[in-house]
């Protein structure tokens, strides 16, 4: 098949021209979920080069095991379940956790910033933005590794509930309790550390008056 | 226009409080689109399949494309020398190839048997030298030379590097 052909293949296809023994596609196929895996991996044990260790882990177990993924299932959850046991392996062979002091996006400033902007915003408010989202990569930081996981599976990778389940080895009933509880608490570590929304804020200034 | 995260914020605290579930993921969600996904390391696709085992045989177009043209030119190569290599053997008749052969393995066959005679020669003088050396007293007098020799190299290494000789560094 074509260089071509294969970058434009589905999940499926590819895993199947794996299995018949090319390699280029299952280079294709990390390719395409190193940046999704390892950004959860990497949130959830805090250190970048620790999670790239982990993440290679966890596609080699997957390159090993392909031959028993079913094909009707999401690829992407399944990758994500090998990765989930891959960490937690880790983190109960009793590593310690690292929580990085600071949160696990980009160094400089004007990179927070282009990631925060909107296309009308001046300069102030792009800056103002860019805190804005490295307060909430902070605050998920200091959430329980299940809790982070959870909220990144759900509301960055877009996984559904019952995906959320597959992944964690939890029932769904137990995912959505824990993604309640994990919405509340990083809400309140926003609020901990002073991301209170300039209008509420304003709020209750009037209410002190 | 994209609305400010701050707007989105402000939607998903409300919606958390009022419990609007459906609105606070949706907000929520938002807020975590910003949230900037790590990137590997160059190379990394690279040491996962060498850890798996495999090697990467995709060529970029100009690999592909010399290797085309590398074939084509062996091939043009072979189909003029070939009717020349025909014509260079029709030249030669196969008994003279046979002589040729036959006389080669004879010449090697000399070689080796001038190297075997000095060889003898060499085995005989060991032999002699050995013989000598083994007797008593010589063996004794090289014992001899070979201890005085280390002790002189050993008296001139310490005279000329005195900073390194214990009894200087007690002294100092």
């Amino acid at each position: 098949m074509r260089q071509k052909d294969r970058t434009t293949a589905s999940d499926a296809e590819l895993v199947e021209q794996v299995l018949a023994g090319s390699s280029e596609a299952f280079r294709q196929l990390v390719e395409r979920f190193q940046r999704p895996v390892l950004s959860v991996i990497a949130r959830m044990v805090g250190d970048p080069a620790l999670a790239e260790d982990l993440a290679q882990e966890a596609f080699i177990k997957a390159y090993r095991a392909l031959g028993s993924f079913d094909p009707r299932r999401k690829l992407a959850s399944w990758l994500f379940k090998i990765a989930h046991n891959t960490t937690i392996d880790h983190l109960r062979r009793g590593r310690p956790e690292t929580v990085p002091l600071e949160p696990a996006g980009p160094d400089d400033e004007e990179s927070w910033e282009v990631l925060a902007a909107s296309e009308d915003e001046g300069p102030q408010r792009r800056a103002e933005q860019a805190q804005l989202v490295r307060g909430l990569d902070a605050a998920l930081g200091r959430l329980a590794p299940r809790y982070r996981e959870i909220l990144l599976l759900r509301f960055q990778q877009g996984l559904a509930y019952h995906e959320i389940a597959e992944v964690t080895g939890l029932a769904m009933g137990t995912v959505k309790v824990h993604l309640h509880r994990a919405r509340k608490l990083l809400a309140a570590e926003l609020a901990a550390a002073g991301f209170v929304p300039p209008e509420r804020w304003r709020e209750k200034k009037k209410g002190r008056a | 226009m994209t609305e400010r995260l701050d707007m989105t914020m402000r939607r998903w605290l409300a919606a958390e409080q009022a419990g609007r579930e459906a609105d606070a993921e949706r907000a929520l969600a938002r807020m975590f689109a910003a949230l900037p996904m790590s990137a590997a390391s160059a190379g990394f696709a690279d040491r996962v399949l060498a850890s798996a085992g495999l090697r990467s045989t995709a060529l970029a177009w100009w690999g592909r494309a010399a290797v085309a043209a590398l074939l084509l030119i062996t091939g043009l190569a072979l189909a003029y020398t070939l009717p020349l290599v025909v014509g260079l053997a029709a030249l030669v008749a196969p008994g003279e190839v046979f002589a040729a052969v036959v006389q080669g393995f004879v010449g090697l066959a000399n070689r080796v048997d001038e190297v075997v005679a000095i060889w003898h020669i060499l085995a005989r003088v060991m032999e002699t030298l050995t013989a000598i050396a083994t007797a008593p007293p010589v063996a004794i007098t090289l014992l001899t030379l070979t201890i005085l020799s280390a002790a002189t190299f050993r008296g001139l290494s310490g005279l000329l590097s005195p900073e390194r000789s214990p009894g200087y560094v007690q002294a100092h």
